[in-house]
This record gives structure tokens, C-alpha cells and sequence, in this order.
């Protein structure tokens, strides 16, 4: 049955939709948003982790089709100004298929204002009997902190243009996302993101809004273009942790909830 | 009849942008709330409702500490957290000494306030028990309107002699004539008489002259009873899924339009011939409780036939139209008879509300063979329950309805509206309407004209940052689970929208609008294979208007549409147009404005559509397309302090035609002109 699922559900369409869950709650943004999270839209964004900071995330995609991601965020401050950053991704189906990444990142913050950061990344491929493909992928980021309550983010995923064989029908995204997040006040957040994958889907336009009713509570919600879905979320915090529930909301294919859990040391 | 965003903010398109005249105010609200819906409109629009009650308003505003949330509603004005924030403060703190205390209540800052002077007040009310008569004849508003209209070129409906072919039984010239006696908002008669173009007057064929008469006589607070209508009425109940006369604005312009604030009910003053009920209703209070009972027996139109001794009601025709042989046959053939009550509580904040209808007629409803009338509603009784709340905490509004007609299925909707910040506002509203969902006069916030076979999300914000700035952002995606008009198949779709505006306050403003529309329907190119196609519309808007002195106002625009249907490829339209408004501060004699257009569109699908000005308590929303000119002149003449005189000369040119329009309406030549006079006078 899953096999069977393979033939209709092309992997390389949906593996690029994994965000951390604060993220993906604000309508799948996160160019231009800060924190350990960003190891996955945006490693420039790490470079305001102060301490050494862990996540991991678990999400199930469109519920009940068995297909689900497993990550592993670890950031930490190198020098003066520096940090280094490690995440490792697992999509797929369970015994049947997998997407592997696992990428370094390296951040350094350049004056008061700007940020960079420069990633390697390996991809494995893999379908139970079938295939086993191999890639490098090298990212590149930025993140410009206008004023402080705006900053603006460009990240190039796949910098190298990297694929998989042509055998494989998996493709690496070779993305192109441009940010800005915007701190309306200290209890409301704007972010929108532009996203165009020149592989081959459109551009997509992703909207978020996040909502701080106390320091303790995050309530999310958004929307994108392509796919066009609705976006919603929910952060606690109880520190050293902050634990984050969101999904995304597609009109046919349903919801993709995902469970993520940071933990920071203070 | 429907159409198919700290709080302020959420106004947006109720522009910030209004001259320090009345007049201009109401139209600039009316423009805006009117705009965005007359696209999706599937007959023609009688806006009167509206503007006849907002230029009512000026005249006799409303009392602020008597004012209903219903009456507040009404405004157009105010969103919902504002309302029940300005109850709430009225409650809590006594009754208001001046308007501009509204600055102390939550949401409210000048430029709504200084919007809400035109139609507010904060003065004692009218004790009902002094009444009489002779002060009703004395001091009461009167009104005394009439219109004449007609397309000057004669179209082929008329022309036909042929009395076995269908043709216009009557002129080309339309009328209207109005009456209306307003006592301080407590008591209200109107009479409203109607003849379109090609329906006969005082003919064989229409012996009774007017084709539409409705008339009403309104009585508010009456010791316990807060409102009686004996005549033609019209009711707006909860979120419109059981019970919704007159216009309804559903996605659009106006932010917070989707969360409907019915005024329960309200005598009927539109010339819609169908979105009304006939009878009696009454609406009174007893503590927390307020019942609207109501009753209508009516006669609506009708394709009858009999079968043995069975009345076979095959479809109800609502467009109001009554000009060709079988417009007439049509007409008043089946006997409507509607019963049915509302009752309400309020408690603090929250309002829950639920209504019975019951809808008999003389005849049995027969539903069509296509398939997709496969889960329309047949028999010759519809009886429908639904319950209905609306809750205010702090900064979040929820509301939401859900009815059930018996025998068929649920509509429900629910929808939330927050502020979250006093410049950001963000709003969601869900709906589902089962296929085989079935209420005569329910009007839900939808794509489709019915409240039947569709679901969907519809969400957005506000963002207003300053005085100067306004966003606007929403997107709504639907389905239609099973087949429609022109979708042999399920369907979906989606709607994106923005708007971002720069306001001059009290002078002007700049706005961008870009839309992004997809719907799918059959494709053309091969219509035995029943193939689904998607349709995309981009739609681009610039707008600029400006008051540059205290008489000149000017609105220019620039539109351009790209259309794709696969398959079929894409097609374009364009549109500039130029208005200039001459109003003078201090009334004189004469008041004018004027548009020129110029547009060019490869076909029907790629038609623009754009508000213009006309006559008092007249708008209009044509669809321009072809390639050509448009151009309107409306003057008003002041001939004395009771009496106002209106004029409207426009024209349209479409150089390359040989032929306007089709059918019975098509006009030989490539010019279509149009006249419209009004006189009216104030007793």
C-alpha cells in the first residue's frame, strides 16, 4: 500500500514544505526570522543564538498518508560573533522510503546590522530495494536589521546546483527565498516570505502573524500561494523550553500537523 | 441579490478620505461597500437601501444612547468589536454627553468619529407618548420623489411587431416614484412605485399601471414594542443562513462586511422585487429576550403548469422583469405564504439567537432534471430552524450560525474577528452549506449566489499604522462539492486580494489593488467530455483622487485585467478613466460631476467593472468592455429649498461596433445614450 502511494505522492513536491513548526505556523515563512529554527530557511538567522540551543521536530504530512519528518536543530556560539549550526533532516515513509539531509552551517554577524551564513549540506536518497542516491548541496544567507523592529532575509538554497542522478525523480530544491519580518509591537509579528524554486514550481507568496498574549503564549496563523493553504500555530514556553504545535491546512489534501521542542540553555 | 477587512483599521475601505459635505461622505461609503460586491452580482442592484438610509440618517440622526446594536450596524460605519465596546462603555458609564467622548472608548479614533458625526447624535429622544397627528403632518420629514429614465436608442425588443415572437410589450421609458414621511425615526411610511423599460403601463397587459408597488408603515417603540411593520418589510437575521432580505455584503472591501450585523428588521424601501416579505412583523423586548414575530403572504413569479389537478411550480424567476409575453405569464402566479419567529438574549456580551421559518406555496416545487439540480428542494412546504451567537471578550468578536432545513441538510458558519494590535486587525471566517441546504431568502458570505453546495475559508488583515496608511490583505478557498451552473463536476477555486492605500486625510488618497481569482468551470473546447478547466483572472487597479479646493474633487483610475482559461488562452482588458466633481461648500444652485472613460477588452470574460455617480438614491455598476468611449454628465439644480432637480446624460461609443448588446436589447449603430431626470420635493 505504501509502495503504492509512491506512484502518486512525487516526494520532491512535498519534501521542500518541511519549516520548523513556529515558523510554518506564520504561513510557512522564516527568511528573515532569528533563532535555531532558521538552520532550515535561513541559517543567517542563528547568529542571535546566544547560548547553546537544541530543537527537534516531528511532523506527520497530510495525516494519514504515513509520510512524516523527523529533524534535529543543534546551534551554538563558536567566537566573538560567530556560531556554528548542525541539522539533520529524515522525510519519507518508514521502511519503505527516505529523504535524508544533514547540513553544517556556519553564521557570522557582521557589525550591529547584518548577518551571513554559509551551509554544506549531504542528501541521501533512498527507496527500500530500489535506489540509494548520493548529493552535496552548499547554501548561502543573509539577514539586514533595518530598523529594530524590521529585517530583511535572502537565502539561496543549493547554491551549486546539485541533483540527485537523473534516475532518481527526486529533485533538490534549488530555491531562491526572500524575507522580511516585521515587530508591529511587542506582542504582534509580521513576517512574509517570497519563494521561487527554479526547478520547476512556481513562486510562491507566504504571509504570517504571530500573536504573543503573554510572554508564555504564541498564537500563529498565515497563508501562502502555492501551494495556497492556511497556516495556524501554537508556542508555550516554559523555560529552558518552548514547545511549538502547528499545521498547515491544504483544502484537499488535508493537514500536516507538526510537534516541535527547543530547549536552550539559559 | 448577493454577491457572489486597535480596531479602526479594520474601516479601511470605508475610506478616511471624505470633504467636509454630506453628500460626498455617503457616497464614498457607498462606493466602497458597493464596489467589490456588484461584480459578483447575478441581476440587477437596487443600492437604494443604503443610501437612502445613510442620507436619512443626515437628516435625523441617530440617537447615540438610544441606538440598538442592530441601528449601529446599520451604519456601515462600525465593525463589530466597536459596537460592543461602545454599548459596553454606554452600560457601564451612563449615557454620552457629546460624541467626542467616543475618544475614551476602545477602537475608536477621530477619523471614525469624525465619519460617525454625519449620522449620529447625543440628544434626548422623543418621548413615542406625545405623539399625534397633527405634529405628524406638522413636523415629520416628507418626501416626494420621481424618476424618469430611458435609453434613447431603441432597442429591437421594441421594434418587433411580430406578436408570436417575444418582444417588449411596453416603452422604453422607466419610472419611479417615491414617497416618504419620516417622524424623528419613529414613525416611517414610504410608498414606492416602479415601471422598468419595455414593461407596460396601464395597458391590457398591465391594467394597474406601476408594475412594482410596496409600501409600509413603520411604528417604533412602542412602550414594549420596539418596532411594527405593517406592510412590505424586510428581515436580516443572525448571519443570514435562514433569514436575509435586502443587500448583503459578503467578501469585499469592507473588512468586517463577512460578520453580519443585521437589524433584525426594518421596513422595506428597495425596488428589488423579490428580497422582501409582505405582511406583518413585530419586534418587542421582554428583559433579556427580544422576539421578532413575522408574517408574509405574497405572490411571486412563477413558470407554472398543471398537471391533472396538481399546480406544478417549475422554477420561481426573481429577476423582477416583466416586459416580454412570457416575463408576463410569469407573474404573480404562486401564492407565497411565509410564517415564522426569532428569538433573542443578550447577556453581557453575548447575544445568542434562533429562529423557525415555515414557507408554504400553493403548488408543488418541482426541481429541474440536470444534474446538478439533482439535491434541489421539491415539495410545497420548507420549514428551516437555526440558532445564531455573537460574543465579544476583550479584543476577539466571535459569531457564527448553523440551520437546518428539514429534510435536507446544515449550513453553518463561524468567524472570528481580533485586534490584535491597535493597527492590526485579523479576521476568519468558515462556511459549509450542504448541497442539500434550502432556504428561500438565506443570504450566507459565499461565491455562489445560493447558500447551497459550497465550503470554504476566507481570512485576512488590516494593517493601518498610521492615518496615512492602510493594507489590506485576504484570501478565501472554496469548493464546490457537487455540480454547478457551468461545472459539470465538483470544483474549487480560490480568490487572493490586497490593497495598499496612502491617505491625504480629508484630502485624498492613492490606492494599488492587485486581485488574483482562480474558478474552474467547463472548458468550451470539448464540451461532451465534461471537462473541468481552471479560469484565471490578475487583476491590476490604480487609483488616485484628490479635493483640491473647497468645490473641485477629481478620481482618476487605471485598470488592466489578464484573464487565462486553459485551454482557450488568455485574453486582456484595460480602462482609464478621468471624474471631476464640482461641489460647492455653501450650497449654490448647481452641483455637477462628470467621468470620461476610455476601455478595451478583447471579449465578455475580460469586461471591467466600475461604480459611477448618478441621480440621488440611484448608483450604478456597468461592466464596460468591448473597445470604446464612456461618458456621463449628472448635474443637480437647485430650484428652491423644497425642490431639487437631477439630470444624468451618458452615452456609450464603441467605435468598431455595428451592433451594442444582444437579443431583445440590442441597439443598431455603435452609440447607446441614456437620459435620467429627478425631481424631488420636500414637503
Amino acid at each position: 500500500m505504501r509502495a503504492l502511494l509512491l506512484l502518486f505522492l512525487p516526494l520532491g513536491v512535498y519534501c521542500q514544505s518541511f519549516n520548523p513548526a513556529p515558523y510554518l505556523g506564520m504561513g510557512n515563512t522564516g527568511t528573515a526570522q532569528k533563532g535555531i529554527y532558521s538552520l532550515e530557511k535561513n541559517p543567517a538567522g542563528i547568529a542571535s543564538l546566544s547560548s547553546f540551543t537544541a530543537a527537534s521536530a516531528y511532523q506527520n504530512h497530510y495525516l494519514g498518508t504515513g509520510i512524516q519528518t523527523v529533524a534535529l536543530f543543534i546551534g551554538a556560539p563558536l567566537y566573538s560573533n560567530s556560531l556554528i549550526g548542525v541539522k539533520a533532516l529524515s522525510y519519507g515513509i518508514p521502511n519503505t522510503t527516505k529523504l535524508n539531509s544533514f547540513g553544517i552551517a556556519y553564521a557570522k554577524k557582521i557589525g550591529s546590522s547584518f548577518s551571513s551564513s554559509i551551509s554544506v549540506n549531504h542528501h541521501r536518497y533512498y527507496i527500500k530495494d530500489h535506489t540509494n542516491e548520493k548529493a552535496f548541496s552548499a547554501d548561502l544567507g543573509f539577514q539586514w536589521v533595518v530598523i529594530k523592529e524590521l529585517t530583511f532575509g535572502v537565502f539561496y538554497r543549493n547554491i551549486t546546483g546539485s541533483q540527485f542522478d537523473i534516475y532518481a525523480e527526486q529533485s533538490i530544491p534549488n530555491e531562491l527565498l526572500l524575507g522580511l519580518h516585521y515587530k508591529v509591537s511587542g506582542s504582534v509579528a509580521f513576517s512574509c516570505d517570497y519563494a521561487k524554486d527554479f526547478n520547476s514550481a512556481p513562486s510562491s507568496v507566504r504571509i504570517g502573524i504571530s500573536y504573543s498574549a503573554s510572554e508564555k503564549i504564541y498564537v500563529n496563523g498565515g497563508m501562502s500561494t502555492q501551494p495556497q493553504q492556511y497556516y495556524a500555530g501554537i508556542g508555550l514556553v516554559v523555560l529552558p523550553f518552548r514547545i511549538d504545535f502547528a499545521s498547515s491546512f491544504h483544502p484537499y489534501l488535508g493537514t500536516s500537523p507538526q510537534l516541535a521542542l527547543l530547549y536552550a540553555v539559559r | 441579490m448577493r454577491f457572489g477587512k486597535e480596531i479602526a483599521s479594520i474601516l479601511v475601505f470605508i475610506p478616511l478620505v471624505f470633504s467636509a459635505k454630506g453628500q460626498s461622505e455617503v457616497e464614498t461609503i457607498e462606493e466602497g461597500l458597493l464596489e467589490y460586491i456588484a461584480e459578483n452580482a447575478e441581476e440587477e442592484l437596487d443600492f437604494s437601501e443604503v443610501t437612502e438610509h445613510l442620507r436619512t440618517l443626515q437628516q435625523n440622526p441617530l440617537n447615540l444612547n438610544k441606538a440598538s446594536k442592530e441601528q449601529l450596524g446599520e451604519l456601515y460605519i462600525l465593525n463589530p468589536l466597536q459596537i460592543s465596546h461602545l454599548l459596553y462603555h454606554r452600560e457601564t458609564t451612563g449615557a454620552f454627553h457629546s460624541i467626542f467622548e467616543l475618544q475614551g472608548v476602545e477602537g475608536f479614533d477621530a477619523q471614525v468619529i469624525s465619519l460617525l458625526q454625519n449620522f449620529v447624535t447625543v440628544e434626548e429622544d422623543f418621548p413615542y407618548s406625545d405623539l399625534s397627528l397633527k405634529m405628524l403632518w406638522e413636523d415629520a420629514d416628507q418626501e416626494l420623489m420621481l424618476r424618469y429614465g430611458r435609453t434613447l436608442d431603441k432597442a429591437a425588443g421594441y421594434l418587433i411587431k411580430d406578436e408570436n415572437r417575444s418582444r417588449y410589450l411596453g416603452s422604453p421609458d422607466q419610472w419611479n416614484l417615491r414617497y416618504r414621511m419620516n417622524y424623528k425615526n419613529t414613525a416611517k411610511i414610504s410608498l414606492t412605485m416602479t415601471k422598468g423599460a419595455g414593461e407596460p403601463f396601464m395597458t391590457k397587459d398591465q391594467p394597474y399601471g406601476f408594475d412594482f408597488i410596496s409600501g409600509s408603515l413603520s411604528m417604533n417603540r412602542l412602550k414594549n414594542v420596539n418596532q411594527l411593520v405593517v406592510g412590505d418589510y424586510a428581515l436580516q437575521l443572525g448571519q443570514g443562513l435562514i433569514m436575509w432580505n435586502g443587500l448583503s455584503f459578503g467578501k469585499g472591501a469592507w473588512a468586517t462586511s463577512m460578520a453580519k450585523q443585521g437589524v433584525q428588521l426594518k421596513p422595506y424601501t428597495s425596488t428589488n422585487e423579490n428580497q422582501f416579505l409582505r405582511g406583518t412583523a413585530v419586534n418587542f423586548s421582554y428583559g433579556k429576550f427580544n422576539l421578532t414575530s413575522f408574517a408574509s403572504f405574497k405572490k411571486i413569479d412563477g413558470n407554472i403548469e398543471w398537471v391533472d389537478d396538481e399546480k406544478r411550480i417549475l422554477s420561481r424567476p426573481i429577476s423582477g422583469l416583466h416586459r416580454t409575453p412570457s416575463e408576463l405569464k410569469n407573474r404573480k402566479t404562486v401564492r407565497e405564504t411565509l410564517m415564522g419567529q426569532h428569538i433573542g438574549y443578550s447577556a453581557n456580551r453575548l447575544n445568542v439567537g434562533a429562529t423557525f421559518i415555515s414557507t408554504f406555496w400553493d403548488g408543488n416545487i418541482i426541481k429541474r432534471n440536470a444534474l446538478r439540480h439533482a439535491f434541489d428542494f421539491e415539495g410545497n412546504n420548507l420549514n428551516a430552524l437555526s440558532v445564531n451567537y455573537d460574543y465579544t471578550f476583550k479584543n476577539l468578536y466571535v459569531y457564527g450560525e448553523t440551520s437546518h432545513s428539514f429534510g435536507g441538510g446544515l449550513a453553518v458558519v463561524n468567524g472570528l474577528i481580533a485586534s490584535l494590535h491597535p493597527s492590526l486587525s485579523v479576521f476568519i471566517h468558515q462556511r459549509y452549506f450542504a448541497k442539500n441546504y434550502w432556504q428561500v431568502y438565506a443570504q450566507g458570505v459565499g461565491e455562489s449566489s445560493l447558500v447551497n453546495n459550497e465550503k470554504g475559508l476566507y481570512a485576512g488583515f488590516v494593517y493601518h499604522p498610521s492615518r496615512n496608511i492602510n493594507w489590506f490583505i485576504h484570501a478565501d478557498i472554496f469548493s464546490f462539492p457537487w455540480l454547478r451552473y457551468r461545472a459539470d463536476g465538483p470544483s474549487y477555486g480560490r480568490d487572493l486580494f490586497t490593497q495598499f492605500e496612502y491617505i491625504w486625510y480629508k484630502k485624498g488618497k492613492v490606492s494599488f489593488r492587485y486581485r488574483n481569482k482562480m474558478r474552474q468551470e467547463n472548458s468550451s473546447m470539448s464540451p461532451e467530455e465534461n471537462l473541468i478547466v481552471d479560469i484565471h483572472r490578475h487583476q491590476f487597479r490604480v487609483e488616485f483622487q484628490y479635493t483640491w479646493n473647497d468645490k473641485w474633487k477629481t478620481r482618476t483610475r487605471g485598470e488592466y485585467l489578464l484573464y487565462y482559461k486553459e485551454l482557450e488562452g488568455q485574453q486582456k482588458g484595460g480602462m482609464v478613466y478621468q471624474d471631476v466633481f464640482y461641489n460647492p461648500p455653501f450650497y449654490t444652485r448647481i452641483q455637477f460631476n462628470m467621468r470620461l472613460a476610455h476601455f478595451q477588452t478583447d471579449s465578455y470574460d475580460t469586461r471591467l467593472y466600475a461604480y459611477e455617480n448618478d441621480v440621488l438614491y440611484a448608483s450604478a455598476f456597468p461592466f464596460y468592455y468591448l473597445k470604446g468611449w464612456r461618458s456621463y454628465l449628472n448635474v443637480r439644480f437647485k430650484i428652491s429649498n423644497k425642490l431639487d432637480f437631477w439630470s444624468r446624460y451618458a452615452f456609450t461609443v464603441l467605435p468598431a461596433e455595428k451592433s451594442i448588446s444582444s437579443g431583445l436589447n440590442q441597439i443598431e449603430g455603435n452609440k447607446r445614450r441614456e437620459l435620467k431626470l429627478q425631481l424631488r420635493w420636500k414637503l
